[in-house]
């Protein structure tokens, strides 16, 4: 081995612990970009296989009974690839904690399910009185247990669990996945042990793949005439989009927030490098200077430094591949769990492991470039001697002379304040990172206030304490002196639904709408209108349509006339606004109640009630108990009753899928806490090894241990306090585009934006503690330092 | 037979005493020691200059008086306190209030004001209340004449100037001593005689100034000079007067002084032990007076670094019978027997000779008869 190399070597061997700093501040920039861009590639590679792989439904028809021959007949057509029966019941159970619950059981066709397969988890398939349960909702039974459930009728049923399931399909139509219930799966003859006729009532189709849009609708248009060919009403055409899981939104707004992180991190990475190998090339200015006047050229250094270089990447390459790789499954996992999809285990995506080999060839390379040339520029004379203290260019800028207006201050104090603008590029560099850090994590606050404050106005569309929906209707007076009679309820307010269709453009049923009825005088209700105003008293055949019929038909505007199929009748609509709902593609309304009564023939009827619960009630937090009391006295009372749900539980479940999300900000605000105090931590390790002869000249004329600490330590507080300063600036930009980003992947709109005080106070808090935490081991090491060892006389 | 280089007049409380100092440095290579049993002392309103050549351990040895750095074995007490059983932390507080310290390279903190720079020590150790501190920094600025660049940044002043700042920080807390490292190293002739008229008017004001220096012409304002020579304290009485021999042989020489004080005023015996061993003057003068050839007496009156001998290490004709008297109470000889001389000199008869000629030059006065002999006597 040439004895440069060896010198190399040596250098390394030596001096380890800033070479391990330089490795491992590159490997935790490839470690992130890997975690992160694997994370993404995966989590959307696993979601993407594992929905083709359940052949989820393209077309759901919801119709009246119907057998197996129907489905036959669908199978047959062109275009179709397969079709399925299927049936659901809305039942209640009894859950491990002994709360009654709503529970959807889906039936398994007879021949075995073709489309919305579910993944059997654990257990087997269920025969006779058995159940498998899904489990995005903990019921806190096992396999094994008995379920009790209550029938529509008040009968009772037990089944015995047979095993776990996941269900993929969970939020594509309705509800979405977190505001679902639990849902259960049976065998097609255990249908009569539950009291119902051995049918269907729901045609699922897939259809062919090559398929166009408008001819996916024009085969749907036949469907639906074979459906009515047979004598059967279709209540409900929706057609889906099978290429996309249904929390696929959820995923794209982590991977927006990864991408702001990944950012932080990969400028993280780079500044660590870049001052690690500052710090390692400075060491080396002495060997630089030798080995020049010995004949070495310029060229011949750069040379020496950048393949040392090179192999600090490549050994960061080795660790962060592989650790990456573990923390993207990880991730994979963590949000397979919480998003409802199979994640596919640990393996290595290529197009990451290039990205990291990209980055392990050129970031090292780019940030050591400016140090190397920096210190190969020095001449022979600079580099072999040493003499006094550095003062760089304190006082030629004009930051200097502000500081030198400063007055009042104590010099040790001074001395603090002015080191901290000493460096003037590490300063900015670490100020820019510190205070990204805080930006995003002030942001992630804002966000999930914004989320919060985004769901909080959505419940105002359900201001009851309690929803009572019924199997059919019943006349509006007699339930409301009915539910009077129930103590603790104060007020009741109808609603009407159905379940209308969109007509195409030759004037058949498509796509279908939910209609809802409601008194327009309700106070219940606070929408948050995007266009035009809410149904009025006086309107008759006002309607107001959500966000869906916006995204879908960007031409309709208030004022314009909507055709919709309702009760076997078309009616024209007058659009006069349109709302801001759950940003789900679903179709929804809102009209007069009265005017769909009169539609539907129901008149003074309805069919959801909204209970409003007495102040006493809602204080104690009693709603779920008085939801509960209302479901047994409608029962008892021989009403054919549907469920009885306090809306705090529909809330409840609704928050969780933010709850993920929540937990996702969490982290990420965790992770750039630490990346903000690792930075700083790096930048005062160097401005204390920098400044060691300074720190023994002030031990030489009286400075203590603690006095030398403080000097450090207030320099680190400095930072932290203009980077809080300029992160709560740079925090309204941030937020801006994550509020942006995640309500736009979830809700489908921009959502508002809401600036969290607590955010910015914790995060003051936060970057106190840590500039402390990064100032105190320097400070301690400064303190160390003997004055022999910095001022080295001979 | 223990050493002890310290200065002629030790009735006088030492300021600073360092006992048996030694110091071992261990590295990968072995050990090297650069400090070797070193006993000295230093009183107050002394101006020293410690001198050796580069690598000798005089920096060691100043170290070992600020507490920069501590010893392997022996004590170092500093008006009584042993400060290497201090902490590092009450080190560095006590230093900044007991002692200054002036580097080579002024160092200066950049960021703060020449102002700034003096008022820093009283800020660490608060022995002058605040509002005091500003006027006392300008007064000390004003003293070394830099109240007209109080709120410059080092950056922009001269090295002189940075110089006179620094003093001026060193006696910021009014300490009793001053350490300084080659203060003039790095300054041109002129500002380096500036800077030592400062410090002849601090000795002047009672400090005690111990100067690391390598400048010749400082000597005629130091009290004295400490030699160190490979971790070792040379004789003073040896460095001062024999400097010209290689310090390795000073070094070897040193044990073997004899110092004796004579009293009295009668003639010292010149045919006995004293007619094989070299005289040195440490303290007093002396009338030596001897035969010459022409019979006329031949008289000379020697000091303080002036050495002779007897007859028989001369071997020379021209000087006989020579008689050596004292001329006051207080005469301080060290004598060194001349056979301890050639033995270290041995293979350099070009040194021997050298030191012959030299003391038949000292010795060989002016050419006076009786009477006049006797007027020059009294």
């Amino acid at each position: 081995m040439k004895p440069r190399w060896r010198k190399i070597l040596a250098d390394m061997g030596s001096n380890l612990p800033r070479f391990v700093l330089v490795i491992l501040s590159l490997a935790v920039g490839m470690f992130a970009v890997g975690m992160i861009t694997g994370g993404y590639v995966l989590t959307m590679e696993d979601m993407q296989a594992g929905y083709d792989s359940i052949q989820s439904a393209d077309i759901r028809i919801t119709t009246e009974d119907f057998d197996e021959n129907l489905v036959e007949r669908v199978r047959r057509l062109d275009g179709v690839t397969a079709a399925d029966g299927e049936k659901q019941l809305q039942v209640q159970m009894l859950n491990g904690d002994g709360e009654w619950k709503n529970l959807v059981i889906k039936v398994l066709p007879e021949d075995g399910q073709k489309i919305n397969k579910i993944d059997l988890l654990s257990g087997q398939m269920p025969v006779g009185e058995e159940i498998l349960i899904d489990i995005h909702r903990d019921i806190a039974l096992e396999t094994g247990d008995s379920l009790l459930i209550q029938l529509p009728s008040g009968t009772e049923r037990e089944l015995t669990i047979t095993g776990q399931v996941r269900d993929q399909t969970i939020g594509t139509t309705g509800n979405t996945y977190f505001v679902s219930p639990s849902y259960g799966y049976i065998p097609f003859d255990t249908l009569l042990y539950l009291e119902q006729e051995m049918t269907y009532d729901t045609l699922l189709v897939r259809v062919d793949p090559a398929l166009s849009e408008d001819e996916v609708k024009t085969l749907s248009d036949e469907i639906v005439g074979n459906v009515e060919q047979s004598g059967l009403d279709v209540s409900s055409i929706t057609i889906l989009d099978s290429g996309s899981h249904p929390n696929l939104g959820y995923v794209e707004a982590i991977g927006g927030l990864l991408a702001v992180l990944g950012f932080l991190t990969v400028f993280l990475s780079g500044f660590l490098v870049f001052n690690s190998m500052s710090a390692l090339f400075a060491q080396q200015v002495q060997y630089i200077g030798i080995m020049k006047a010995i004949g070495a050229k310029k060229s011949d250094i750069i040379k020496m430094y950048m393949v040392l270089i090179l192999v600090f990447g490549l050994i960061a390459l080795v660790i962060s591949v592989p650790l990456s790789a573990w923390a993207s499954s990880k991730l994979g996992d963590f949000l397979g769990m919480r998003l409802n999809f199979l994640s596919g285990g640990m393996r290595y995506v290529p197009l990451v492991v290039i990205l990291q080999i990209v980055i392990a060839l050129i970031l090292p390379q780019a940030a050591g470039i400016i140090p190397i040339l920096k210190t190969s520029n020095i001449s022979v004379q600079e580099a072999i001697t040493t003499t006094g203290i550095d003062a760089g260019d304190v006082g030629t800028r004009w930051i200097d002379r502000l500081l030198q207006k400063i007055k009042g201050l104590s010099r040790p104090m001074l001395v603090s304040l002015r080191n901290t603008f000493r460096r003037k590029g590490r300063f900015i560099l670490t100020l820019i990172t510190l205070s990204l850090g805080g930006a995003v994590f002030i942001s992630t606050f804002n966000v999930r206030a914004s989320l919060e404050s985004y769901t909080y106005q959505v419940s105002r569309y359900i201001l009851a304490d309690v929803s009572i929906d019924f199997d059919r209707h019943y006349r509006i007076d007699e339930i409301e002196r009915m539910a009077m009679s129930v103590d603790g309820v104060a007020g009741v307010e109808p609603r009407g639904r159905a379940i209308t269709q969109l007509l195409n453009e030759d004037g058949e049923a498509a796509e279908s709408v939910e209609m809802t009825g409601a008194p327009p005088e309700s106070d219940l209700i606070e929408p948050i209108m995007m266009k035009g105003r809410w149904i009025l008293p006086g309107d008759r055949n006002a309607i107001v349509l959500n966000e869906a019929f916006a995204v879908r038909y960007p031409d309709l505007d208030v004022g314009d006339t909507i055709t919709l199929y309702v009760n076997r009748r078309e009616v024209d609509w007058t659009i006069v606004g349109f709302f801001q709902f759950l940003g789900t593609d679903s179709f929804n309304a809102y009209v007069p109640l009265d005017y769909l009564n009169e539609i539907t023939g129901h008149y003074g009827q309805a069919i959801n009630f909204q209970i409003i619960a007495s102040p006493e009630i809602s204080r104690a937090g009693m709603q779920e108990d008085l939801a509960r009391r209302l479901d047994d006295f409608f029962r008892t009372e021989g009403y054919a009753l549907k469920s009885s749900t306090a809306t705090d539980e529909i809330w409840g479940n609704a928050t969780e899928g933010l709850d993920t999300l929540t937990t996702f900000l969490l982290i990420m605000s965790g992770l750039t806490a630490l990346v903000g105090s690792i930075s700083l931590a790096g930048t005062m390790g160097m401005n204390v090894m920098e400044r060691t002869r300074e720190t023994g000249v002030m031990r030489a004329i009286g400075a203590t241990d603690w006095q030398v600490m403080r000097l450090v330590i207030v320099e680190g507080l400095i930072i932290g306090v203009l980077s809080w300063f300029f992160g709560s600036l740079l925090a309204f930009p941030i937020s801006y585009l994550m509020s942006y980003i995640v309500n736009s992947s979830i809700f489908g709109v921009a959502g508002e934006f809401i600036f969290d005080v607590s955010g910015f106070l914790i995060w003051l808090g936060m970057v106190l503690l840590l500039s402390l935490l990064a100032s105190i081991i320097p400070a301690n090491n400064a303190a160390k330092l003997t004055i022999r060892e910095v001022l080295a006389y001979e | 037979m223990e050493a002890n280089y310290n200065a002629a007049e030790d009735d006088r409380k030492p300021l600073i005493e360092l006992s048996h100092i030694s110091k071992t440095y261990v590295n990968a290579a072995g050990s090297f020691t650069a400090l070797k049993d070193i006993n000295l002392n230093f009183y107050e309103s002394e101006f020293v200059g410690v001198i050796g050549k580069s690598g000798s351990g005089k920096s060691t040895l100043v170290n070992m008086i600020t507490g920069i750095d501590r010893p392997t074995g022996g004590k170092v007490l500093v008006g009584g306190l042993d400060i290497h059983a201090m902490k590092e932390s009450d080190q560095a507080r006590w230093r900044g209030l007991n002692l200054g310290v002036v580097f080579q390279f002024f160092q200066l903190l950049p960021m703060l004001t020449l102002l700034e720079n003096v008022l820093l020590p009283m800020d660490f150790c608060n022995k002058y209340e605040p509002d005091s501190r500003v006027e006392r920094g300008m007064e000390l600025l004003a003293l070394v004449g830099l109240e007209k660049e109080a709120h410059k940044l080092p950056g922009s002043v001269s090295g002189g100037q940075q110089q006179s700042a620094a003093i001026a920080r060193a006696m910021a807390n009014d300490p009793p001593i001053i350490v300084a490292d080659e203060p003039t190293g790095n300054l041109d002739a002129k500002t380096a005689d500036s800077v030592y008229e400062k410090f002849d008017s601090l000795t002047g004001e009672g400090r005690t100034i111990i100067m690391i220096t390598h400048d010749p012409e400082i000597e005629s304002r130091l009290s004295r000079t400490v030699l160190i020579s490979d971790g070792e304290v040379i004789d003073p009485v040896l460095a001062h007067t024999l400097s010209w021999l290689p310090h390795p042989v000073l070094r070897e020489l040193g044990p073997s002084l004899e110092r004796r004080s004579v009293s009295g005023g009668e003639p010292l015996d010149m045919t006995g032990v004293l007619s094989n061993q070299l005289v040195f003057i440490e303290h007093g003068q002396v009338s030596l007076s001897a035969r010459g050839s022409s019979n006329h007496k031949k008289v000379t009156l020697l000091s303080p670094g002036d050495y002779f001998s007897g007859s028989g290490i001369l071997n020379d004709a021209t000087l006989q019978d020579i008689t050596v008297r004292p001329q006051n109470n207080a005469l301080t000889i060290a004598t060194l027997p001349w056979n301890r001389v050639t033995e270290a000199l041995s293979g350099q008869s070009d040194l021997i000779e050298k030191m012959r000629a030299q003391l038949h030059g000292k010795m060989s006065g002016k050419e006076i008869n009786d009477k006049q002999e006797e007027g020059m006597i009294q």
